[in-house]
């Protein structure tokens, strides 16, 4: 007689708390994980208007908490008029969510292209928590542009506008800098990541307003790609304590498609040394780009701008959101 | 238990293990076998008499006095931490069971003897991760196995003992197909088959000891185990029609999975038992242990997909994916040190209370971890203690001895770090250590 019983295993033991850089892959978030009745993997979609190129700030300033603000910009409407997401966006939108990633449905207008200079284009924020307030770097027409909230939301210009113009010189000389990222680090200077020529660049600055730029690109695009553009700097410390400092990017192939990757650096200087592996996007026809990272305690979020589908009514942009570790299931959404 | 009767016992074992798909083994190398052989941290190659030389000198059964019985319980509390958080690797918990069974052939002093561990979480557990997935490789489910071994022993000159046998494991091999058309747009009108087609293989490796004695000196020994390690291999293939709306396009995906696991190295130890004072036995092994054999545990996997994608169809297919091939470790051999101390103290003729402890040092085999795999461990110190009631010729029902055991070992896995070097690495720095805690009893009737 032969006679047999089988029984399904459990998933055992040996993964909790494994080390992880909190950097990626990063997932899409799923239906259950995103709250206001969006869209999952969309944060942000059409309902608000074309909304692209988020940068999200920690609230308060605590990993522990969720809480976030995000400044994206989009194509406001004319009177009478629905806006064209193809044209190039011209306000920036303050959203807020309490888990990270819920956004409200209604934004507030907290900047738009009014100033000389600017060219009617504002775009690809940047923004940063001080102790004086949120300091938001901008793309304009002119170049990298600077404004101040005490409060988050009344945004003031800088008056030395703009804080990195058009290169008179150097690797990217002629060219208009776009789509800043811009950290400070903890001995108070500061680093601003920019795109150029399809390269990124970078530049220092000790008070966030007067910036040097650097001799050569500091990411380029490797060969056979076509660019390598919006870059998002990211500090962040190892579990031994040694500084790293994240360069998120998109990168552009020569099909036309797109992924987010991510090259780091040991310290604030020196090389950067590229990630083993895609951290969003292999594979999709999305053509995700402008990543933003935010890093909690235990998980970071990366939102991007990418198509809101793959059909041809869904060309418009929406922002998607991710999570790593990948295999971390984010807590309940808020609301 | 006479020649004949001990003999076809072990005769019968020996032809039902030949013809047994199913046996599997793991030698639970890291925690002890029995409760004597743990409290002196495994110091008992020119030593165990019990059912524990099966795994530890097979040539120490022959030592036997009559028929044995042993069963006990062992559980080993795992405390290990990953940058300062607990990593939940499983306890390794479960019965331990032995038999010796001596006799004399043609003058020849000869045993038979079969130990098994039998893990309370099942009989096998076997967990895959990604290559770049950290993991406590040497304690995780590599120990959640059925350890099950079988050994014969001689004693061909009065000073000299030889042993060997066999443990066992048992490989798997599967092949999944399926076949027939998929209607995306309508599930249920989906005609598919599919097959299964599983086999159990047996993967055997040897146990083999000898051992020399020296009158008032003690006895030396030496002891070799073969490696071992499960190859999972899985085949997949689905061939058939994918139908979308009014198109079928036809597709073939093939997958090729292989797989190490459960990796046990073979090993050589030699070992020195000092018995020149009465009552006290102080015994050193000096084991060999050949970590560089070791095998990535990531499965080796090999997909392809063909598909006739009609001309001006809406599919596009996903980027093909390379074959996958792991990364080598790179463990490194070590020598494992392990001292024994064994104290009998007498209380009247018939009552013994044998006092024990030891200490082992294991140098992690895992070099630093700097690249893709994060395999987590650390230098090991293993601290032991333990203590028995040997009760003899309790009268006629029990003329041999009934003996108690018990044992408690704490080992000790001072904080490794773990420093990546490429700074965009996934997984990051690291640590890794921690503790891990045994306790176990055994009962032995020896008849």
């Amino acid at each position: 007689m032969v006679a047999g019983c089988s029984t399904l295993a459990d998933a055992g033991g040996g993964d909790a708390n494994a080390p992880n850089a909190l950097a990626g892959p990063f997932r899409e978030v799923r239906r259950e994980e995103l709250g206001q009745g969006r869209t999952a993997p969309y944060a942000l979609r059409d309902e608000d208007g074309g909304v692209r190129d988020v940068s999200v700030l920690d609230d308060d300033g605590d990993p522990a908490t969720l809480g976030v603000i995000a400044l994206a910009a989009r194509r406001g409407a004319s009177a009478g008029s629905t806006p064209d997401a193809s044209l190039p966006t011209n306000e920036l939108v303050r959203f807020s969510a309490r888990d990270g990633r819920s956004f409200e449905l209604v934004p507030t207008v907290v900047l738009a292209a009014q100033a000389a200079g600017e060219g009617g284009v504002v775009g690809a924020p940047s923004a940063l928590r001080l102790a004086d307030g949120v300091w938001l770097y901008y793309a304009a027409a002119d170049g990298i542009r600077l404004a101040h909230a005490t409060d988050g939301l009344t945004f003031e210009r800088d008056s030395t506008n703009p804080v990195l113009a058009t290169a008179t010189g150097g690797w990217d000389e002629g060219h208009t800098p776009s789509s800043p990222s811009i950290v400070r680090l903890p001995d108070g200077s500061w680093r601003m990541f920019y795109e150029a020529l399809g390269a990124v660049g970078e530049a220092r600055s000790q008070d966030g307003r007067q910036w040097t730029r650097g001799v050569e690109a500091v990411l380029r695009p490797p060969d056979g790609a076509a660019g390598l553009v919006a870059p998002c700097a990211v500090l962040s410390r190892s579990a031994l304590g040694r500084e790293r400092l994240w360069l998120y990017h998109s990168l552009e192939s020569a099909d036309g498609r797109r992924t987010i990757e991510v090259a780091a650096r040991e310290g604030f200087d020196g090389p950067f040394i590229g990630g083993t592996a895609t951290v969003f996007g292999f594979g999709s026809e999305l053509a995700p780009t402008e990543p933003n990272v935010v890093r909690f305690a235990d998980f970071s979020l990366l939102f991007v701008t990418q198509r809101a589908g793959k059909s041809a009514a869904q060309a418009y942009p929406g922002v998607a959101v991710g999570v790593a570790p990948a295999a971390l299931g984010l807590p309940a959404p808020n609301p | 238990m006479t020649a004949h009767s001990a003999l076809g016992v072990a005769l019968g074992f020996f032809a039902a293990s030949a013809v047994s798909a199913e046996a599997r083994a793991a030698l639970p190398e890291s925690y002890g076998l029995g409760s004597r052989a743990a409290s002196m941290a495994g110091a008992v190659g020119a030593d165990a008499k019990d059912f524990s030389a099966v795994a530890y000198n097979p040539a120490g059964l022959v030592e036997a006095r009559g028929l044995s019985i042993s069963v006990g319980y062992t559980a080993n509390f795992h405390a290990l931490r990953s940058s300062g958080g607990d990593a939940d690797v499983d306890d390794v918990r479960g019965m331990v069971a032995g038999v010796v069974a001596p006799g004399k052939v043609m003058g020849v002093p000869f045993a038979f003897g079969v130990a098994v561990h039998l893990p309370d979480s099942g009989l096998s557990f076997l967990k895959a991760r990604k290559q770049d997935a950290p993991r406590f490789e040497l304690y995780d489910t590599r120990q959640q196995l059925l350890f099950l071994a079988a050994t014969l022993a001689l004693r061909p000159l009065p000073w000299l003992e030889v042993g060997g046998g066999m443990g066992y494991l048992s490989a798997t091999r599967g092949r999944f197909s399926i076949r027939g058309s998929a209607n995306l747009a309508s599930p249920f009108d989906s005609a598919l088959e599919h097959e299964v087609d599983a086999d159990l293989t047996s993967v055997r490796y040897p146990i083999l000891g000898v051992r020399a004695w020296r009158k008032r000196w003690g006895a030396v020994g030496v002891a070799y185990r073969g490696s071992s390690q499960l190859e999972l291999e899985l085949d997949a293939r689905l061939a058939g029609t994918v139908a979308l709306g009014a198109l079928a396009i036809p597709l073939v995906y093939e997958l090729e999975a292989r797989t190490f696991s459960a990796f046990t190295p073979a090993q050589l130890t030699s070992s020195f038992s000092f018995q020149r004072i009465a009552n006290l036995n102080v015994n050193l092994d000096l084991s060999w242990v050949q970590w560089s054999a070791y095998e990535s545990p990531a499965a080796r996997i090999n997909a392809k997909l063909a598909v006739e994608v009609p001309p001006g169809a809406p599919v596009s297919l996903p980027a093909s994916a390379l074959p996958a091939t792991p990364t080598a470790p790179h463990f490194r051999d070590r020598i494992v040190p392990r001292v024994g101390v064994e104290w009998r103290l007498p209380i009247g003729a018939r009552i013994e209370v044998p006092l024990r402890c030891g200490y082992a040092y294991e140098a992690s085999p895992v070099p630093d971890q700097r690249g893709a795999t994060t395999f987590l461990d650390a230098d090991r110190h293993s601290f032991a203690l333990g203590a028995g009631l040997a009760l003899s010729e309790l009268g006629a029902v029990l003329p041999g001895t009934l003996r108690f055991d018990v044992h408690a070992a704490l080992g000790v896995l001072p904080t490794r770090r773990i420093l990546k070097q490429n700074p965009a690495d996934f997984v990051g720095d690291a640590s890794a250590g921690g503790h891990i805690v045994g306790l176990g009893a055994n009962a032995e009737l020896a008849f």
